[in-house]
């Protein structure tokens, strides 16, 4: 009886929704200003672009917390730090989804025992080395200027040095912040309640933390957007070393999620240099607006802050390097 | 996320989830709600199964500490970007959106491919082109000879044209994943007192042959004259994808 509560409870709230929706779509279009009623439009479309894959995410990192055996999780794993960390960047081969996605995922690996900067090292590898992306980078660009090469080796490099740079740290519980750690050292003993319970207990859970970064993340994505004139970066695109800065910028700011971001970046492949282009597909699918705000439900803001200025830094070489050498 | 999910499903319903994501992602993006959906209601189901037996578990997290201040606005501006979600109409960018974003600087494909099938098509080939296809082909040849004999219908919004008034451009925006990257392109009109009738953002039907430029003032050596110009309500795709 109770359990189909639940679901007219759900039903009710859909409903509310629903009907409140009906009722607004009513009001005309100036209801808001143009510019605020565009940046909201923009925020939106990140938000919802977005939450599929976070859905997914959150799914396989109930998967991996609740379902699967701990032994297969570690079985895989070369012992020693440095090979280990290259078989983490290849995870993302077994286990595809949008960078927003990779969060709970990596969230999921930390409580289930991954070291810090294992998890780390799947965060920047995974959303670049997995089948969608490399198919839709291949689909945009072929083999043209090594784009495609060069975005491979580009995220593992940055993921294993970033990886081996933060293992270096000597108290990497400290990275993370103190709400997420103290949940990863809680075991869940004595809960001696169903893997059914947990899932959905642990979708939940991860899901009232997630939600609130994304909104975030997303309007604040959808603002900057309204503000800053996309021309003013565009207008970099011959120059080898401020047309990388002016693409790492607009990945920055434009949030879009790494398997499709090949297809937006093509258009501008007339008039902008390929390292920059390149700077762009390496950037954006590690550090941008929502990506940043997902990441702070886990890792503090100075780890967040070396991450990307490390990033950032290696990315702009990667480009500048491609534009006066290659 | 339940209001998220369900603001999600009513916009595909009513057919609005185009004016936020490229239609290819929409059984993806269903899908996934439909499971979110069955997740919360499952969890609700389980939660009032248990609710009076078991204490409420107090692993990861500490009910003494005051949330932080940061974790409070968050909160608030989570809340307050929901309101807007199921409170306001759904909406297409505006031209607020054209004048931030070059006209025309991309999102026009294949431009050298859509030149040859113009050179070579026959009529009910140009019927079908788009304000897309027609500003591609226009990046490719000036010469009026070429659009001699080819007739154009379009659809679009209008866009103030900043050099000339008595012309306008013909709008729609291209998008590949979803409205954020939305790339504004655009085809000149030249209708003298065009403002008289129609202001920006009016959606329009017109139809006519390109020709050479009048103008002193536009940069446009082409320009779209009209034959006929019909007012039209925007359609339920307004994104060319």
């Amino acid at each position: 009886m109770r359990a189909a509560f639940g679901a007219v409870a759900v039903a009710l709230a859909l409903a509310l929704v629903w009907g409140t929706k009906e009722a607004s779509s009513a009001l005309p279009a100036d209801v808001v200003s143009p510019a605020l009623r565009d940046g909201f439009t923009l925020a939106f479309s990140v938000l919802i672009e977005s939450i599929p894959f976070i859905i997914l995410g959150i799914a396989l990192s109930v998967l991996v917390q609740v379902w699967i055996p701990e032994q297969w999780l570690f079985r895989i794993l070369p012992k020693r730090p440095l090979p280990r960390r290259l078989v983490i960047s290849l995870l993302g081969m077994f286990l595809p989804v949008c960078e927003c996605g990779n969060v709970p995922l990596a969230r999921g690996l930390v409580a289930k025992g991954y070291t810090v900067s294992d998890s780390m090292t799947f965060l920047l590898a995974a959303p670049i080395i997995n089948p969608v992306t490399i198919i839709t980078t291949h689909q945009a660009f072929g083999w043209d200027d090594g784009i495609l090469v060069v975005r491979i080796l580009g995220a593992i490099v940055i993921a294993n040095l970033l990886g081996w740079l933060f293992s270096r740290h000597p108290d990497p519980l400290s990275l993370l912040t103190p709400t997420f750690a103290a949940q990863c050292e809680a075991t869940p003993r004595g809960i001696s309640s169903g893997k059914m319970w947990r899932s959905a207990d642990m979708f939940v859970r991860e899901a009232s933390i997630l939600m609130p970064a994304l909104i975030v993340g997303s309007l604040v994505a959808g603002a900057i957007q309204v503000v800053v004139s996309r021309d003013q970066l565009v207008a970099l695109g011959s120059d080898p070393l401020l047309s990388v800065v002016a693409m790492m910028a607009l990945a920055f700011v434009i949030s879009i999620c790494a398997n499709v971001d090949s297809f937006f970046i093509l258009p501008f492949a007339d008039t902008f240099l390929p390292g920059s282009l390149i700077a762009f597909l390496l950037l954006g699918p590690i550090v941008d607006i929502k990506m940043l705000a997902l990441l702070r439900t886990t890792y503090r803001s100075a780890t967040l802050l070396r991450l990307t200025v490390l990033v950032v830094a290696l990315t702009a070489a990667i480009g500048m390097g491609v534009n006066l050498f290659v | 996320m339940g209001v998220t999910i369900s603001v999600v499903l009513w916009l595909w319903a009513s057919g609005n989830l185009s004016l936020y994501i490229h239609p290819r992602y929409n059984v993806f993006t269903v899908t996934m709600a439909i499971i979110a959906l069955a997740g919360l209601a499952l969890w609700a189901a389980l939660r009032l199964r248990r609710g009076d037996d078991e204490p409420h578990s107090h692993e990861g997290h500490d009910h003494s500490s005051k949330p932080r201040l940061a974790e409070r606005a968050s909160t608030i501006v989570g809340m307050l970007a929901l309101a807007a979600l199921v409170g306001l109409p759904p909406a297409t960018l505006s031209t607020q959106t054209v004048e931030n974003r070059s006209l025309n600087q991309s999102g026009l494909g294949d431009a050298g491919a859509v030149f040859e099938e113009a050179a070579s098509g026959m009529s009910d080939t140009f019927a079908a082109f788009s304000v897309r296809e027609w500003a591609a082909i226009l990046t490719q040849t000036s010469d009026p000879a070429f659009y001699a004999g080819k007739p154009a219908q379009v659809v679009g919004f209008v866009s103030e044209d900043p050099d000339d008034p008595d012309q306008f451009y013909l709008t729609r925006f291209v998008v590949s994943c979803c409205s954020v990257d939305a790339q504004p392109v655009g085809i000149p009109v030249r209708l003298p007192g065009w403002r008289d009738s129609y202001g920006p953002e009016d959606w329009l039907v017109v139809s006519g042959q390109f020709v050479l430029n009048p103008s002193s003032s536009s940069p446009e050596p082409i320009v779209l004259s009209p034959d006929a110009v019909e007012p039209t309500k925007q359609p339920d795709d307004p994104y060319l994808f």
